[in-house]
This record gives structure tokens, sequence and C-alpha cells, in this order.
């Protein structure tokens, strides 16, 4: 039993490693969206905080850290908003604002999950426990899984839709007008979809 | 399935898109809602509208504590239902003053159709009282958590955490009626004892060491020693935790203090064999029948467990005099614990004593030394004190009264040589 518990809590160890890994990532990612003193800090910020949440598994932290992210990419889009260049970088900043919702997303599962796999928690497992905690462990690996496929796919598709989006608008300009409607009409179609009675 | 705060947070994100990229006269801005309304339409596709059927079982380990004890609890949850359960978390709840020691009491996980899981988390017993364990919540959501359905599983357990019970030693009763089986209170009859009662000329069949050896040489004849025959009796214990316990006047909590002593004093009691009762008077009012054996004074721990002070529902005078007069046979022994600041409580007490019962009452002592706060707060201290000190003077002149301090182990003080009366 204390082999199964030991492979599981560095199974968990490895997870955390490799969110934070990711969350390095994306912030760097922010940084090369855009250069700026302003998102460096909140880049900065954003990686010690985001350390301190994964470390102690804690939600405050985390909320922290949503901010700074939240900041930096606001920052990045912004300042190529006031240089008319989001056109130019519009897959690398979408691609950022995906990293930054998955990263938002990974943070959220490690705070979940991390009372599970805490010390307190381990020193009261008892064989029947074990199981529980490999299913857990199970369960954040399939949805850390399947959340990055859906966000890639999410990724993909947008900037297909924009790849294609801007082939329809060259050969009939009149399109290019109208985007704003066509994306508010999405916007409530999805709504509508979620709203709906099942 | 309702909508969670995320998912309307990412609908908030979408249109603060379409809000910048109009204040930035960027249409290229609104690419962004397109990743979002993808995330929000993937999570109406995918999930599906189900009820979950769980059931569970909970076990406590102990049930009942004494406090200052760790209680494992280990729970048991089934899914009744015929499918899979994806992203579903449980939460046993547990009331805000119980403390998680080891273990959580929140999981995640998924659950197929028919499938068991047990988890075991540990709590901290803290003070004295009955605590809820349950029902148990659960969540299930979509994969990105847009949409949840919240429930919870009926069951509740309840932790009971017993008062203090200290080992008194001997209680030594006087009673004016003794029951008929043997205890340790003197029947002021020839019978089994130990304390002399008379001497008799020497029978046959007499037991050699019942000769008095020197009235048998002062009177020329064999001269046999009798004994007091010691038998139990009825004692009804008579707490009273109404809304005087609260007061300043004492420097400790003397509410505690009063129901320990009253546990304390149940379980010595019912050690020596004797039938005991229990009234309390308090937020809470409690009747335990008088009754023997090791499960009644379960059954009296159980009632001290819920007693909270505060002002009694039901008039003390009325109940005392009415109730226990009913039930408790005369002559028997009534302890009252009080801590003598009411009006009526004297009354009770002279009342009582009228009708032949045989008291004994045990009072809180105060710490007249005890710091102030104010010279007002000090002066109403002094008249609470005088006014209590002349209670127990009328109480004292027609039961046996004792004060008692929490400083001190309760055991030697209620030896009857060092008890204080007044």
């Amino acid at each position: 039993m204390e082999n199964s518990i030991r492979t599981l809590v560095a199974r968990w160890n490895v997870l955390r490693a490799s969110s934070f890994v990711y969350l390095l990532l994306t912030l760097a990612l922010n940084t090369v969206a855009s250069e700026s003193l302003v998102i460096e800090i909140a880049t900065a910020l954003a990686a010690f905080l985001g350390s301190m949440a994964i470390l102690r598994s804690d939600w405050l932290w985390a909320r922290g850290t949503f901010l700074a992210l939240g900041l930096s990419f606001f920052m990045a889009l912004f300042s190529h908003g006031l240089s008319g260049s989001v056109s130019e970088k519009l897959p690398i900043l979408l691609l950022s604002l995906v990293s930054v919702l998955f990263s938002v997303e990974i943070l959220s599962l490690i705070c979940r999950y991390g009372r599970l796999f805490s010390t307190r928690h381990v020193v009261l497992l008892t064989s029947s426990s074990v199981l529980v905690l490999e299913k857990a462990m199970m369960q954040a690996t399939t949805t850390l899984r399947r959340t990055g496929l859906v966000f890639a796919s999410c990724y993909l598709i947008a900037v297909a839709a924009i790849y294609m989006g801007g082939l329809v608008a060259t050969a009939v300009p009149v399109f290019t007008d109208i985007s704003l409607y066509l994306v508010a009409v999405t916007i409530s179609l999805a709504l509508l979809i979620i709203l709906r009675e099942e | 399935m309702a909508l969670t705060e995320k998912a309307l947070a990412y609908l908030a994100l979408s249109y603060g898109f379409i809000g910048l990229a109009l204040l930035l006269r960027e249409p290229s801005i609104t690419a962004f809602v397109i990743t979002i309304a993808l995330l929000l339409f993937y999570s109406a596709v995918s999930s599906r509208a189900q009820i979950p059927r769980l059931s569970i079982l909970r076990e406590l380990n102990p049930r009942r504590s004494f406090g200052g004890e760790s209680i494992d609890v280990t729970v048991q949850v089934t899914n009744a239902s015929e499918r899979r359960i994806d992203n579903l978390q449980l939460e046993d709840r547990i009331s805000h003053s119980l403390t998680l020691e080891a273990g959580t009491n929140v999981l995640h996980l998924s659950m197929g159709a028919g499938e068991q899981v047990e988890f075991t988390y540990r709590i901290f017993a803290p003070q004295r009282g009955t605590y809820p364990l349950g029902p148990m919540g659960f969540r299930t959501s979509d994969l990105l958590g847009f949409r949840d359905y919240k429930g919870e599983i009926s069951g509740q357990d309840i932790l009971t955490i017993l008062p203090r019970v200290e080992e008194l030693g001997p209680v030594e009763l006087r009673a004016r009626r003794v029951g008929p089986w043997p205890g340790m209170v003197p029947s002021r009859r020839i019978g089994i004892g130990t304390d002399f009662f008379e001497l008799r000329p020497y029978g046959p069949g007499d037991e050699l060491k019942r000769i008095n050896w020197k009235a048998s040489a002062k009177q020329a004849k064999l001269i046999a020693n009798e004994f007091e025959g010691e038998q139990v009796t009825d004692v009804v214990i008579v707490l009273d935790c109404s809304e005087g316990i609260t007061s300043k006047l004492f420097d400790f909590d003397a509410a505690e203090f009063e129901i320990s002593l009253a546990a304390s004093l149940c379980s010595q009691l019912i050690l020596q064999g004797n039938r005991v009762g229990l009234s309390v008077y308090g937020s809470v009012r409690t009747w335990v029948d008088p009754a023997f054996g090791k499960r009644h004074l379960l059954k009296i721990l159980d009632s001290l467990a819920v007693v909270k002070a505060g002002r009694a529902t039901l008039p003390m005078d009325y109940a005392v005099e009415s109730v226990i007069v009913t039930v408790v046979p005369a002559k028997s022994v009534i302890v009252f614990i009080s801590p003598l600041l009411g009006n009526a409580i004297v009354d009770i007490i002279t009342n009582i004593a009228a009708r032949g019962y045989s008291l004994l009452c045990i009072t809180p002592t105060v710490n007249s030394t005890a710091a102030v706060d104010s010279d007002s707060m000090r002066l109403a201290k002094k008249i609470l004190a005088a006014e209590r000190r002349n209670k127990m003077t009328q109480v004292a002149k027609v039961a046996k009264l004792i004060e008692l301090s929490p400083a001190i182990p309760i055991r030697p003080l209620l030896r009857r040589k060092t008890w204080r009366t007044v």
C-alpha cells in the first residue's frame, strides 16, 4: 500500500511540476506577443502567484494568478489594439488567450485535487482510500487531457474560421463590415443552446 | 443542469471582447469570441442531463466520545444509477465547529454504474455537544464546468461528545428512605455494612469475627457486634443551568463545570448501585427517569451532552415541585447543582425539604479576588455575591451545602471531611 501511495504522490507532483512549466510557457507566450514593461511585471507576478498556488494548492493564490494572467493578456491585447496590429498578431494572441484559459483550468484542477494529495490526507489512507485516490488521480489526468484537447481543437477551429473568413472577405468585401454581427449571432446561438431545456 | 458562474464569466468575457473591439474600432478582436463561443457550444452539446442516484453509509469510530480525542469517519458511497457519473464532486458536510484533522471530506472522481467507493477522514472531537455529520452534498458537471447539477444525499449521523466524567471516589449520602438492595447508603437498620450499630448476645451460627472481645470480657459472656446495613437509594440530580449560570460573577465556565459535575456524580452514584434520575433546567429542558445500570448512565450522559445554559422554558418551581415530587418517592435524595442566583431557587429547595426529601446542594465557588473592569462592575459583583451568600445561608438551614471550585480536582473536595459547609 505504501508503494502505491508513494507512486500516486509522485505522479501528483509530476502533474504539478508540468502545470508550472505550462504556466511559464503561457507567460512566455504573453511576453512574446507584446513586449512591454507592464506586461513583464504582470508576467513575473503571475509566475510568483502561480508557483505559490501550485505549491500550496490554494484558491487565494490561484485567484491572484488568474488576475495577473488576465492583466498580462489584456495589456498585450490593448497595446496591439492601440497600434492597430491585432490582425497581424491574431494567431499568436489567440494562442495566448487559449493558453491563459487552459492555465486557469489547470490551476483550478490543482486547487480542487490538492487537498486529496496533501500530506494531511495521505497519513490517513486505508487500502480502500488508496483506491479512491487512484480514481481521483485518473479523473484528474483524464480531465486535463480532455480539456487540453477541447481547447486545442477550439483554437484550431478559430484559426481556420479566421483564415476562411479572410478568404471570404477578400472575395466578397461586404462581409468585412458584418463580422461583428456574425460574432454576436454566434454567441447568442451558444447561449440559446446552453439555456435550452433538456 | 444549471449554468455555473464560470459559464457566466466566459460569456461576460465574450461581450468584453466585443466591447473592446468597438472601443478600439478593431474588428479582428472579435475573433477571440469565436474560441469562447466554441467552448460554450461544446459544453452545451456534450453535457447530458442526468440526476445521479447515490446512496451512502457512514460509520463513526467512536460514535460517542468524552472529547479530547480524534474521531474517524468512514463513508461508503454507492452509485445506484445505471449510468456512469463523470466529474462527480462529493462533500460530506460537517459542522463548522468540528476540526478536520486528517484526510478530506471532499472527493473528486468518476463512478461507474453500481460502483462503490469508500473514504475515511478524521475529525477532532471538540467540546461537549451533539454534532451532525452530513448530509453529503454532491455536484456533477460537464467537462468544462459550465453546467452543473447540485444535490444532496439524505442521511445524517450524530456525533455525541459527552461531558467529562471525573472519578469522584465514594460519595457518601444520607437518606431517610433506602431500597431493598445492598449499596453504600446507611440504612439506620441492622444489616450488612461496615459501620458499628449495636451489641447483642452472641448466638449459635454467628461468625466468630463478629465477637466483641472487650464487651464479652466486661459482661462475662459472649457479645457480638451488629452493623448498620448499607443499601441503595433513589437520587435525583437537579441541574440548574438557567440564565444565572452565565453571570459574570463566575470567572470560569460555570455551566460546563456544573454539567461535568452532574455527569461525574451520576456516574459515581450509579456505580454505587443507586437509582439515579436527572432533571435539567436551561434553554433545553431534560428529564431522565430514575433507573439503574450502565445503559442508564449512557442515557443520562447523552442528555447532558445537549444541555445549553439559558432561560428555562418552564418555570423551575413548577417543574421541580410538581414533576419530581410526583415521580420520586418521598424521603429520597435530591441533589441540587445550582449557582443559587435565581429568585425562586431558595423557595424551591425549602419546599422540597419540607416534603421530607434529603437534600444536598452543590454550588460553584465565586472568586471574590478576580479582577474586574470597572468600579461599577466591582460594586455589582459585590452586591450579587452578598445576595448569593444570603441565599446560601438560607439553603444551608435545610440542606447540606457544598461549594466547589474547578480550580482543583473535584475528587478530594467531595470527601465528606473536606466538604465546606456554610
